[in-house]
């Protein structure tokens, strides 16, 4: 089962605990209360609230569960407890955090059973008001975030390098990391023992020790953020008020389906597709079509894309090409779907990843069809090696993903050690900054490749060029379909073979060099 | 497993190779050398070979099958899975356009063989895979694990269901192959 720990530890200026402090509105509920129930709707079967007993009175008519902490050592020692009872995800909150709903939904109902943090980052443009100290607000501790994931994190006691965001006070634990994060804790608990709580100096903020505790020991963390949502760990009445209104000025609805649609998507798909495909999916959302629905669908519409395509007849190709793009359309609706009503399986992905297979090649085989019957000339071995090419280029995709992770993470430019002291010297840290071995050959050649490339990445222009290059999916699904209603079967594949083969030489240049890069 | 062993998609035969060959023979270099016989062989061109040289790209992609049983940790490992696939694509389809089996013919064969892999892999990935194929170990996890395991079987066997009736290319994979986890090697669990 899903269980959800709330931890009020926090305080404000005057002692009282930040958890406790009331929302305006006609019900006065308390911060926690409100994060309780938003908690429980999101699936979590049980809530715990820990609080430290000096404060205990503060949270006498709590509706969930609470137990009463002697210090910060205990508090993460009944962490510990409760990560090693439970035998399903947990989710640890700061009692004072106030968020939108979808906010944490992000984090509490993403797929797969994965451990993550909620965290704000800093855009490119604002990069001084995440990293800066002047304006953030103190409860929310700085992290490292590279490719999606919290390499480091920053705590009372931990410094990170070159931050890039901020940690928002809650965290999801998947199952299978359960029992990392109850040694983490243990060990923490220790450290806080020996240390004692520096009272006056540092606040022990426990769910920001148990990041650090959790990425010091391998963990691999996502980092979810927030968006264009608010999430925000008050510190008292005022940031409290200011975050109401905040949280009331934010169109929810409209957020939830903007974060629907794939970030990082291809050219194509961005521009000519998701513009508007979100609304479709708001549709079958609200007729109750499942995204596995939309799938089948999907495929059928590929189908008669290949039927209408094997006529060979200009109009037949024009026909199959309208109906080939709503094919990808309704592709694109389903993960869509998916992610804006939550509703994400193991079958699902495999449905929508065969699919898509599915819909290319029967609508290449239409194509070779249409090619003989409308006098274009033979296309079979030109539909053969398209169906090669593609699968070829998908599997070294996959191959390539499915090597070390290290090895996909290109090296860092400038290693982000994390500095601290005190507890830092106990917990473990991943040996990421070790010395720089000597370079051969490969290495210093595959290096110069991918400090190449990430010059290109840093360009807009050139990355978006550089994503064409490769010829994704939509792209592909485009010029099949323009080529296709424009020129003959025969011409279609060919541009598709060149394309697609330089593409892959592209790619698999690209990769040996990472991998040679790579420290052996 | 380390999922590019998987990706190989050794056969029976191929993996008691590997067994036999325990580990020693390096991966890369038989995939590279059977892929190098096939392709010399496709560019001489397959129709003019007398009867039994056909059969040198099955033996060359055996001796390929010994190196399956090494760890696949290196560099370039990744390159294995994708070699292999180039070469019994090309020699199929070679073998096939050459001879006169009518192409569409041709190309459900090899649209099969693709759709094979492309299960193989998102299987792997969706961890929908048979358990004792893509599934870590990982120590101390008793109850829940087992659990999790059990809720796995039953996503797995829906999937081979709706394989069989739903889409009918699906229906051409070879077996489950437990085979491949016989003879893992101990070693730390692949994430």
């Amino acid at each position: 089962m899903t269980l959800a720990i709330v931890i009020a530890a926090a305080v404000d200026e005057e002692d009282r605990p930040t958890a406790a402090l009331r929302l305006s509105g006609d019900s006065e509920v308390p911060v926690f209360d409100r994060l309780r129930g938003q908690l429980a709707a999101l699936g979590a079967d049980d809530v715990e609230l820990l609080v430290p007993r000096k404060h205990v009175d503060a949270f006498a008519d709590a509706s969930a569960h609470v137990v009463d902490t002697e210090d910060l050592a205990d508090t993460l020692r009944e962490v510990a407890r409760l990560a090693r009872e439970n035998d399903g995800p947990l989710i640890l909150a700061a009692g004072d955090v106030v968020a939108h709903r979808e906010a944490l939904a992000g984090l509490a109902a993403a797929p797969g059973d994965g451990t993550g943090a909620l965290v704000e980052q800093a855009d490119a443009a604002d990069g001084a008001a995440a990293g800066g100290e002047t304006t953030a607000n103190p409860a929310h501790p700085s992290v490292r975030v590279e490719h999606a994931r919290v390499v480091s994190a920053a705590s009372a006691y931990h410094w990170v390098t070159l931050p890039n965001a901020r940690f928002l006070g809650v965290l999801r634990v998947g199952a299978a990391d359960l029992p990392r994060l109850a040694v983490a804790a243990e060990e923490l608990a220790e450290l806080a023992d020996e240390y004692g709580e520096d009272a006056g100096t540092r606040v022990g903020d426990p769910v920001g020790l148990l990041l650090v505790g959790l990425v010091r020991g391998g963990v691999a963390v996502t980092a979810r953020d927030v968006r264009a949502l608010t999430a925000c760990r008050v510190t008292g009445e005022e940031p409290l008020r200011a975050t109401e209104r905040r949280i009331a000025e934010t169109d929810e609805e409209r957020v939830r389906l903007e974060s629907a649609v794939k970030r990082d998507d291809g050219l194509f798909a961005t521009y000519a597709v998701s513009t508007y495909s979100r609304y479709i999916a708001r549709w079958a959302a609200r007729r109750g079509l499942s995204p596995n629905a939309v799938t089948f669908i999907s495929l059928g519409v590929g189908v008669l894309a290949a039927l209408w395509f094997s006529s060979g007849t200009r109009a037949g190709l024009i026909a199959g090409a309208a109906f080939l793009y709503a094919s990808f359309v309704l592709d694109c609706v389903d993960g869509q779907l998916a992610r804006y009503t939550r509703r994400f399986s193991p079958l699902g992905a495999w449905l929508d990843t065969i699919g898509d297979r599915a819909k290319e090649y029967i609508a290449y085989a239409g194509l070779a069809v249409g090619s003989a019957a409308g006098g274009f000339g033979e296309a079979w071995g030109l539909a053969i090696a398209a169906v090669l090419l593609q699968t070829l280029r998908h599997m070294i995709e996959f191959s390539y993903a499915a090597a070390a992770p290290a090895q996909v993470a290109a090296p860092p430019r400038r290693s982000p050690r994390a500095h601290g002291d005190g507890l830092d010297d106990h917990v473990t840290v991943p040996s990421q900054a070790g010395t720089v071995p000597r370079q051969r050959t490969g290495e210093a050649l595959g290096r110069s490749v991918v400090s190449l490339s990430r010059g290109v990445e840093a360009r807009g222009r050139l990355r978006w060029i550089k994503k064409l290059a490769v010829l994704p999916i939509g792209e592909r699904f485009a010029l099949v379909s323009v080529l296709a209603a424009a020129t003959t079967p025969r011409i279609t594949f060919i541009v598709l073979l060149s394309w697609g083969g330089l593409a892959a030489c592209y790619t698999l240049t690209g990769r040996v060099s990472r991998s040679l890069a790579r420290r052996p | 497993m380390n999922p590019i062993r998987v990706y190989r998609d050794d056969g029976p035969l191929a993996s008691q190779l590997g067994v036999l060959a325990g580990g020693q023979i390096p991966a890369l270099l038989t995939a590279f050398a059977g892929a190098v016989v096939t392709l010399i062989l496709v560019l001489t061109g397959v129709s003019d070979l007398p009867g039994i040289t056909i059969a040198t790209p099955v033996v060359a992609m055996l001796l390929a099958g010994l190196g399956g049983g090494a760890a696949h940790r290196g560099r370039l490992d990744w390159l294995i899975p994708p070699i292999l696939r180039v070469t019994e694509y090309t020699f199929i389809a070679v073998v096939g356009l050459s001879s006169t089996a009518p192409r569409p013919v041709v190309y459900v064969l090899l649209a099969a063989m693709a759709f094979h892999h492309y299960d193989l892999v998102y299987r792997v990935r969706q961890r929908i895979a048979p358990p004792e194929l893509g599934e870590p170990r990982r120590p101390g996890l008793g109850r829940a694990h087992a659990r999790r395991r059990r809720g796995r079987d039953v996503r797995y066997r829906a999937v081979r269901v709706r394989c069989a009736r739903g889409l009918p290319l699906g229906a051409l994979r070879r077996g489950e192959r437990p085979e491949l986890a016989c003879h893992t090697p101990a070693g730390r669990p692949d994430r």
